[in-house]
């Protein structure tokens, strides 16, 4: 799959865009960075934004989901905080949840739920991964991910 | 607000873990009939305090989550 490098590019009112671009995924993971830098210099004179991020991803070929269900919406997300090593905050949402992780009666996600438990520990404590590394989630510092600090239904708007 | 006493589910979990690690759904359906369910949460904080260990891994789309006593109690 390709891998896409990105800018996410921001404007006086702090809205943002970002432009993805597709490279073929034989180029050498090693030269990405190089890539980034160079071609952020490029976009750069074209523009009267403000560059927010700049990266790249790896598409992976996973196992297929099942197909969305009908009532499935992108806007209907729970969204979980986590505290870092050094104290920052790193929020995500997952859109689409499924109402039944969420404690009945409740906007709070139910964190004892076998399904949301294996998500937070992917996230706090890491996934350990056929080489029997342990890949742990950070934030955008690197900073590691230690505790959820809370998880919420989250109605919002759909994100591209 | 009135503070939950996590003392008698503390020593239910570590007797529930006394044997070696088990999976989290083993230990949510244990906990559920004890009563311990909502108290589950608080497996975080003995994971905090370095008192149990939370891993998980994913073999051929299957999840593993366990749960495991850091030390386990000696038997004596």
């Amino acid at each position: 799959m390709a891998i896409n490098v990105y800018y996410r590019i921001a404007d006086a009112k702090n809205d943002t865009s970002t432009v993805m671009i597709p490279l073929p995924s034989t180029v050498a993971i090693t030269d990405l960075n190089d890539y980034v830098t160079d071609l952020a210099a490029i976009i750069q004179p074209l523009v009267n934004g403000t560059l927010i991020e700049a990266g790249f991803a790896v598409g992976v070929s996973v196992v297929p989901w099942p197909i969305a269900a009908g009532i499935s919406d992108v806007q209907e997300k729970a969204r979980f905080v986590f505290r870092t090593a050094g104290g920052w905050l790193k929020s995500l949402s997952i859109p689409t949840v499924l109402e039944s992780i969420f404690s009945p009666g409740s906007r709070e996600v139910d964190t004892t739920d076998p399904d949301v438990a294996a998500f937070v520990t992917a996230m706090v404590d890491g996934i350990t991964v056929a080489s029997t590394n342990n890949i742990e989630a950070s934030d955008r510092r690197e900073d590691d991910l230690t505790n959820l600090v809370q998880a919420t239904e989250a109605w919002g708007r759909a994100r591209g | 607000m009135a503070k939950t006493d996590f003392s008698g589910f503390e020593q239910w979990a570590r007797d529930q873990l006394a044997n070696g690690p088990l999976p989290y759904e083993d230990l949510h359906a244990a906990a559920r009939l004890e009563g311990y369910e909502r108290h589950l949460s608080h497996l975080r904080t003995m994971a905090a305090n370095g008192d149990v260990k939370f891993r998980l891994t994913v073999q051929n789309g299957e999840r593993q989550h366990t749960v495991e006593l850091v030390e386990p109690e000696l038997p004596f």
